[in-house]
């Protein structure tokens, strides 16, 4: 509660601060708006997850392909790491470290989908049984996350190509790496549910 | 926006560079993800291990790459 508060309360101050400008106060509350946005993201995955474990218990599926899964992982992971160092590079303002990264971003967020499709290709249990439910809605819906991350990222990379970002003012930049790196986080709670739990 | 680049509050005074952050985040983050295999492949009843991991993952994003820290402490 008291961290809610202060959350709130640093929002307010900078609505309050700029003589109640609400162009000034834009940054704390796109901050928070996003985190918000986030949250509600949160309850729809977690939904997922949870139905995950209700439809086909808590046994480990052995028709996965293990190595797939752990090398797309792997690949999220990287995405997140060059994702992270694009927004360090225009924060300093320097532009041709924002474009490697973030394209290196785009490139690893379309080798992930790529491997969920194979992925999708190889499986051997239907959507119709309750573990191939659970697989294909969750998959599914992180993938299509992934693939709208990358045409956000796309033409956030397309802006910052034209001179649209600078190291005072990204907060497009700022916003779509960290939707990108929430993405991650969900997988990061998928991957296990759907590869590795066993009870 | 972010006029002084990704750098945490957590990290402020520690003398490591925003970069070497991402180096070190990216490594412990490929590190758990070995651990979760091989205690897939090695321990039967592995919930609560992958419950511990996930979060210890969850947690490195969100403090290092999303700056989650910044909501109340400011940048």
């Amino acid at each position: 509660m008291a961290v809610a508060e202060r959350v709130l309360e640093r929002a307010h101050a900078g609505y309050e601060g700029h003589g109640g400008h609400a162009e000034a106060s834009r940054p704390a509350m796109n901050q928070l708006g996003l985190w918000f946005f986030f949250l509600s993201e949160s309850f729809l995955f977690a939904a997922l997850l949870s139905g995950r474990f209700f439809l086909a218990g808590f046994h480990e599926p052995k028709e996965v392909n293990q190595a797939l899964g752990l090398a797309i992982t792997m690949v999220l992971i990287a995405s997140s790491f060059t994702a992270y160092m694009s927004e360090c590079g225009i924060a300093r303002g320097d532009r041709g470290a924002f474009m490697r990264y973030i394209l290196a971003t785009i490139l690893l967020g379309i080798v992930f989908a790529v491997g969920v499709g194979i992925e999708w290709s190889e499986a051997e249990f239907s959507i119709h049984e309750p573990y191939g439910t659970a697989f294909f809605s969750m998959t599914g819906l992180h993938a299509s996350h992934v693939i709208s991350g990358v045409f956000i990222l796309a033409l956030v990379a397309l802006r910052g190509a034209r001179g649209a970002f600078s190291a005072e003012s990204h907060w497009g930049v700022e916003a779509a790496i960290k939707y990108w790196h929430f993405v991650d986080v969900v997988w990061v709670f998928f991957y296990p549910a759907l590869y590795l739990v066993n009870w | 926006m972010s006029a002084n680049g990704p750098r945490p509050s957590s990290e402020r005074g520690r003398g490591l560079s925003p970069a070497a952050t991402g180096w070190l985040v990216f490594v412990a983050l490929v590190v758990l993800a070995v651990v979760e295999y091989v205690v897939f492949l090695a321990v039967h009843r592995n919930l609560i291990w992958m419950v511990v991991m996930n979060v210890a993952d969850a947690a490195l994003i969100l403090v290092y790459f999303m700056h989650l820290p910044r909501l109340w402490r400011g940048h």
